[in-house]
């Protein structure tokens, strides 16, 4: 059974709906150059409850992913291309304008990257959460949308709740701004949280706060996460499941053990190596060589395979793009033709336990 | 986590372009400027080749008076019975030579006065940024006027007068120019290899104004064509006989009910010449600083 | 106010400086009626000192009289005369903001499609074509052709019509161009797509999240705006017969009438540096970081 945090165990077959179901999406940006493949033929589940990890470096298609679940994609800068998002049963990509306004900001909602300009500058954060709630409660009477404002407020642990209403964003400071931005987006107890870079802009000392609010308002709300980011630290202490991204598509998922304790793709390796450890042994750190590739037309072969240590030019990674599949324990795929070539270990373990 | 992030090169099947390079495509995608450049060429091209194209002399009274346009006379004839094509046609000459020399006089005093404040800061820029915030305080049009009645009115005066009441807004750009290169790390870096800090401004700063005044200047011809037809029109102009555009037009005025194209030929004219610098203006500005464009 | 006596000084130093005196009007005179007159106004002394003396009675709120018509006090005809060119102004003013900013920011919203570009080249149209063509123009066309509105005269509503977005016009074109500029810039800003992430309506989300921040830059340009048009109406007075004080400008000037040229251009500065100053107030007060400093 695939382990997910503190060693509880997840459930993951047909029998628990999805809350959110991926199935092979496309975006593409238009540029003068030629069309880019932000994210290629992606797909993936988000169950209730569970936080779902979205990892990758700058550039991987993490955000592309994340607007176009929200039809925030603005054109000529992307367009979704192919593919279904099913969200409760309805495919957002074919949403009318009118029905994605209600969804928005309620049943999904996200915290966007660079919260410190994502702001009206001009409008008091009280105002601003109230906005939030006001869209989707018309009826609700200002007194008791103000009280809801202070109580969100103090749920993402802003101090003196009513002080700080009638301030303005360049008034707080960067870890003040974030939690306003929290408290927008889970002012209407969506039962989707998209969070998309959370911790980024900020210090490493508030990131630790931050990380705090976004848990304790998990464990409030039962909401299921997106986590969007690049910080693999985050990841570990936070998500449930993981999904590691690479040039527009996904090269490997799993639960959160099996992706830090036992990764099978080289590029997560690659990741896991270059990420400096405060203990154990002082040793280099062994960056990905070479870049990411271009985006830009069509590619075959395996996009990974210039930086790859696994792949020694072999033919079948020049030729033939690997496609996801099973490996391991269950609910673990990967996309890599050689896969087992790495931590043969952990295929010893499942033979070990189908037997034993 | 150390971020392996490195930009991904999109464009990186493309050679490297120069910025003059990318500021002249940025141009011509620019389809107005295009041609607005094309028809300024041609009219510069008319006014100078005036005496071969015209067809009479534009002063030459001799026609019936306020005929309509003909085979003999395209335009057909002003009030006087002069040509009007022919006199249109002068008239551009008059519009463009104060068009061109004031923003001509006005760059050079701005230039000068510019850098010269931002350069020697200090005493020296306050007092010539005050001078310049007192000429900045009245209306163009009326500092133009106030300097027409000093100098008397010609076309010669004309052009001193526009430039004299233009040239603060370049004294201002060009100084704010001087005061970023400054503070320029790398001109500092410059000079402590011991370059001449002059020279190094000065080259930095000629390119890095060239843009920006060249867009100002090419704003400020029909800005101060605009003036001269004003200044024309009230009487403040070139004195008769001379074809000044304004002075056609307040001519045709009385006319215009019977005999419209009078009037309507030096309007056209004036306001079409007028668009042509406005587009080219717009496609140069964008050229320099696509931040603006789309 | 070092800058406000400098425009003083320079509007005196110039009106002094046109050749042949105030009293060259070639009315024939005793050589000693000429020589009282100069020493009574002074035009004997030192520049400098001339000045002072005009300085001393600006202050008692005497402009002196015109030179051309004998006994009409400077700031009588001012009083008089400025009430009109401010309700013109004011008119195009709304002009030029009611036809300008709905045009920018639709617009910036359609940007490069067709009614992006149509706008624009209306906008540029506008502009480009002067004011003083445009006048003659609606003269023609809606005054006589037409007979719509009265071709010049000042008195009734109707007086107002034409001049008013003749004026305003070439100036609501600015503003279009201006506002989509503005507009373009913000509606990138990512706080646009936070309100979009929340729900809100298309128009809701333009207007009280992107124009509210595009106001800011144009403020400055509403401010230079109003400056033009007070002062910019002066071409406009005098093709539609209008008696405010811009006709009042030209035809002192081209009457040489030196006292009521200087009296009106002190007044100009004086209304521009009130309304440089305002826009500076109302700036702080639409943007609150500058009011927190």
């Amino acid at each position: 059974m695939p382990r997910g945090r503190e060693g509880t165990t997840l459930i993951s077959d047909s029998a628990l709906e999805p809350v959110l179901a991926v199935r092979n999406l496309c975006v593409e940006y238009t540029t003068r150059a030629g069309s880019v493949h932000a994210v290629s033929d992606v797909s993936f589940d988000i169950f209730p409850h569970e936080t779902l990890g979205l990892v990758g470096e700058s550039g991987c298609g993490k955000t592309a992913t994340c607007l176009a679940i929200l039809g925030l994609l603005r054109a000529p800068g992307g367009k979704v291309t192919g593919g279904e998002v099913i969200f409760r049963g309805a495919d957002l990509t074919r949403l009318t304008a009118k029905a994605f306004r209600r969804l928005r900001g309620r049943d999904v909602s996200m915290i966007l990257q660079e919260s410190v300009s994502a702001l009206n500058p001009v409008a008091t954060i009280g105002r601003q959460i109230d906005e939030a709630i006001k869209v989707h409660n018309r009826k609700l009477p200002r007194a008791e949308r103000r009280a809801a404002v202070l109580e969100l407020l103090h749920q993402v642990g802003i101090p003196q709740p009513s002080l700080r209403y009638n301030r303005y964003p360049h008034e707080l400071s960067g870890g003040m701004r974030q939690r306003v931005m929290i408290a927008i987006s889970i002012a209407n107890r969506p039962s989707l949280l998209i969070a998309d870079e959370p911790t980024t802009a900020l210090d490493v000392t508030i990131q630790a706060q931050i990380v705090d609010v976004l848990k304790h308002v998990q464990r409030q709300s039962h909401a299921s996460t997106l986590l969007v980011t690049h910080d693999l630290g985050l990841v570990s202490q936070t998500a449930d499941r993981v999904i590691v991204m690479y040039a527009g598509s996904i090269v490997e998922t799993g639960d959160v053990m099996t992706i830090f304790g036992s990764p099978r793709h080289p590029y997560t390796v690659g990741l896991h190596q270059s990420v400096p450890r405060l203990s154990g042994a002082t040793e280099r750190l062994t960056p990905i060589p070479g870049q990411p590739p271009s985006l830009l037309g069509e590619h075959t072969g395996c996009p990974f395979q210039p930086r790859c240590f696994l792949s020694r030019n072999r033919r079948r990674c020049l030729d033939e793009a690997p496609a996801l599949r099973e490996i391991g324990t269950v609910g673990h795929t990967v996309a890599c033709h050689f896969a087992e070539e790495l931590n043969p270990s952990t295929d010893n373990h499942r033979t070990a336990s189908r037997d034993g | 986590m150390a971020d392996v992030a490195l930009p991904l090169d999109e464009l990186g099947a493309h050679p490297a372009r120069s910025p003059w390079k990318l500021a002249w495509d940025r141009f011509r995608d620019h389809k107005a400027a295009c041609i607005s450049a094309v028809f300024l060429a041609l009219l510069i091209v008319v006014a100078l080749a005036a005496p071969l194209i015209s067809r009479y002399p534009p002063n030459y009274l001799g026609f019936d008076p306020v005929v309509g346009p003909s085979w003999a006379h395209w335009m057909g004839t002003d009030h006087l019975g002069r040509d009007l094509w022919s006199r249109v046609i002068y008239g551009a000459r008059i519009s463009l030579l104060v068009g061109f020399g004031s923003q001509a006089l006005a760059v050079t005093i701005g230039v000068l006065v510019g850098m010269t404040a931002g350069y020697f800061g200090g005493w020296l820029d306050s007092i010539l940024m005050r001078l310049t915030d007192i000429m900045q305080a009245l209306p163009g049009i009326l500092l133009a006027m106030l300097f027409v009645t000093v100098l008397g009115s010609s076309t010669r005066s004309l052009i001193l007068a526009i430039g004299l009441a233009t040239w603060p807004v370049m004294a201002r750009v060009i100084r704010s120019q001087v005061l970023q290169a400054r503070r320029l790390q790398y001109v500092e870096a410059a000079a402590a290899l011991g370059c001449s800090s002059f020279r190094t401004l000065s080259v930095h700063i000629f390119r890095n104004v060239l843009g920006p005044i060249i867009v100002l200047a090419t704003f400020g011809i029909p800005s101060a064509m605009f003036t001269e037809a004003l200044l024309s029109y009230i009487g403040l102009g070139p004195p008769p006989p001379s074809p000044s555009w304004g002075r056609i037009i307040s001519d045709a005025f009385p006319y215009l009910e019977v005999s419209p194209h009078y009037m309507l030929f030096p309007a056209i004219a004036l306001s079409v010449t007028l668009l042509a610098f406005n587009f080219l203006g717009d496609g140069l500005r964008d050229a320099f600083d696509p931040q603006g464009a789309d | 106010m070092p800058v406000w006596l400098g425009v003083v000084f320079l509007a005196f130093v110039l009106v002094h400086s046109i050749p042949g005196g105030p009293f060259d009007t070639g009315a024939i005179r005793p050589p000693a009626t000429t020589a009282l007159l100069e020493d009574h106004y002074h035009l004997n002394d030192p520049l400098w000192k001339q000045f002072g003396y005009y300085l001393g009675d600006i202050a008692h709120g005497d402009f002196g009289e015109s030179l051309t018509r004998r006994g009409l006090a400077v700031s009588d005809v001012i009083k008089e005369r400025f009430p009109r060119s401010l309700i013109l102004g004011a008119t195009a003013l709304i002009v030029a903001l009611l036809v300008g900013i709905p045009a920018g920011v639709i617009s910036s919203v359609r940007r490069n499609r067709p009614t992006d570009y149509t706008v624009m080249v209306g906008a540029t149209l506008a502009y480009a074509v002067p004011n003083f063509v445009l006048s003659l123009l609606f003269i023609l066309f809606f005054g006589l052709k037409l007979g719509w509105f009265p071709l010049g005269g000042w008195g009734t509503p109707q007086h107002v019509v034409l001049p008013a977005i003749a004026l305003g016009l070439p100036w609501a074109g600015l503003v279009a161009r201006l506002t989509r500029a503005a507009m373009l810039d913000v509606l990138q800003e990512d706080f646009m797509r936070l309100a979009v992430m929340k729900g809100l309506g298309p128009v809701t989300v333009v207007v009280r999240h992107g124009f509210r921040n595009a106001l800011l830059p144009l403020t400055t340009v509403i401010a230079v705006l109003t400056v033009e048009l007070i002062t910019g109406s002066l071409i406009i007075e005098v093709i539609f017969g209008i008696p405010g004080i811009g006709q009042e400008m030209v035809t002192s000037v081209l009457a040489a009438d030196y006292t009521m040229v200087l009296g009106l251009v002190i007044f100009y500065a004086t209304i521009i540096f009130i309304a440089n100053f305002l826009a500076d107030v109302s700036y702080a007060l639409l943007d609150p970081r500058i009011r927190n400093g």
